[in-house]
């Protein structure tokens, strides 16, 4: 998965200008910046849902797992029928995996996506996202509106969950919380973006990563 | 666990491992967990845990056989406790040096802290 020489606008803003960076594989990798500054889409980029004005994006969209956000799914649809609509569509998820998540989670399948909290229908979405067996997943702010307890287990969540070899970018503002799951970290800011291990930062800086990005994203405004 | 952010992960878990084996909870011969099974415990990546693994193999703690798993090697006993005494070293002659103190009087200090010590038969 590779940006060469990417710009893209949205409207009249330039988010990215003459971008080239190449994701490293099997890496679990912040996407880090501020509200605003395009993360959404960057991840839109990668997925191949928006495409560059300029430059190439390497990736092979088959075998990328997207987080779709609470108000993509079908809110008329119970849950067992969108995990159902899940299985016939991609040939990689797995459903029994994704129906022991969903009873953990104490979402019923007779339930209507309408009817669940915004808590659970996220909950819904990432159960939706992980339960697939491909090589790359792309989750921007996957717990933004789930509730603290499950923030706090996230990272084991997403361990246990994912497969090892997978590359993750997780796009966020929560870094702290975060910060020790990451192989890599992608800072964007002022239509660049700057990236570094984790590890790294901690062996030559002496800093955390939080410090660095705030450090790297106040460097980039200047 | 909770770790240090402004130092490496691995290091650290690597020093974590070490430390069971210092305590006694893991013995030579004894294999260790799986590389998710740590990744999950410790809430960092697998990547962070072959760090560490390799961190370990290299220093001679632990032997990895691909396929079949990491186990603690004959001797880490002595490897882990040297490697520990190390670090009180250096941890003590940094916070002795933060005094003002000279190599001189840590020296002067440590012999008689020694001393007295023995003196009381423990």
């Amino acid at each position: 998965m590779e940006l060469e020489h990417v710009s893209k606008r949205c409207g009249d803003i330039q988010v990215i200008e003459n971008v080239s960076v190449a994701v490293p594989e099997g890496h679990i990798i912040g996407l880090v910046g501020e509200n605003g500054v395009g993360k959404t889409t960057l991840l839109k980029l990668l997925a191949g849902i928006l495409h560059p004005d300029e430059g190439s994006i390497r990736m092979d969209s088959g075998k990328i797992s997207y987080l779709l956000r609470e108000q993509d799914l079908y809110p008329w649809m119970k849950v067992k029928d969108t995990v159902c609509y899940y299985t016939d569509f991609y040939p990689d998820f797995r459903l029994e995996q994704a129906i022991s998540l969903l009873e953990e989670a104490g979402i019923e399948l007779h339930r209507k996506v309408k009817k669940l909290s915004d808590g659970n229908k996220q909950r819904l979405c990432l159960i939706l996202a992980v339960c697939r067996q491909v090589p790359y997943y792309l989750l921007d702010e996957p717990v933004k509106s789930t509730d603290p307890n499950f923030k706090k287990d996230f990272k084991k969540y997403l361990l246990r969950n994912l497969p090892e070899k997978a590359t993750v970018i997780l796009a966020t503002h929560l870094l702290k919380d975060l910060e020790t799951l990451f192989d890599t970290v992608m800072v964007m800011g002022n239509r660049r973006i700057k990236m570094i291990e984790a590890e790294q930062i901690r062996e030559n800086y002496n800093i955390s990563v939080g410090e660095y990005c705030a450090r790297e994203m106040n460097a980039m405004n200047a | 666990m909770e770790f240090r952010t402004d130092i490496p992960i691995y290091r650290q878990i690597a020093t974590s491992i070490k430390e069971q084996i210092a305590s006694g909870c893991l013995h030579p011969g004894d294999k260790l967990l799986s590389v998710r099974e740590y990744s999950v415990f410790y809430e960092v990546s697998a990547l962070t845990i072959q760090r560490a693994m390799q961190l370990l193999d290299r220093e001679g703690v632990i032997h990895s056989q691909k396929g079949v798993g990491s186990f603690v090697k004959d001797g880490a006993g002595e490897i882990v406790k040297k490697d520990m005494v190390a670090r009180l070293v250096k941890e003590f002659v940094t916070s002795m040096k933060n005094t003002g103190a000279s190599k001189d009087e840590i020296m002067k200090l440590v012999e008689r802290e020694a001393g007295e010590q023995e003196y009381d038969g423990t």
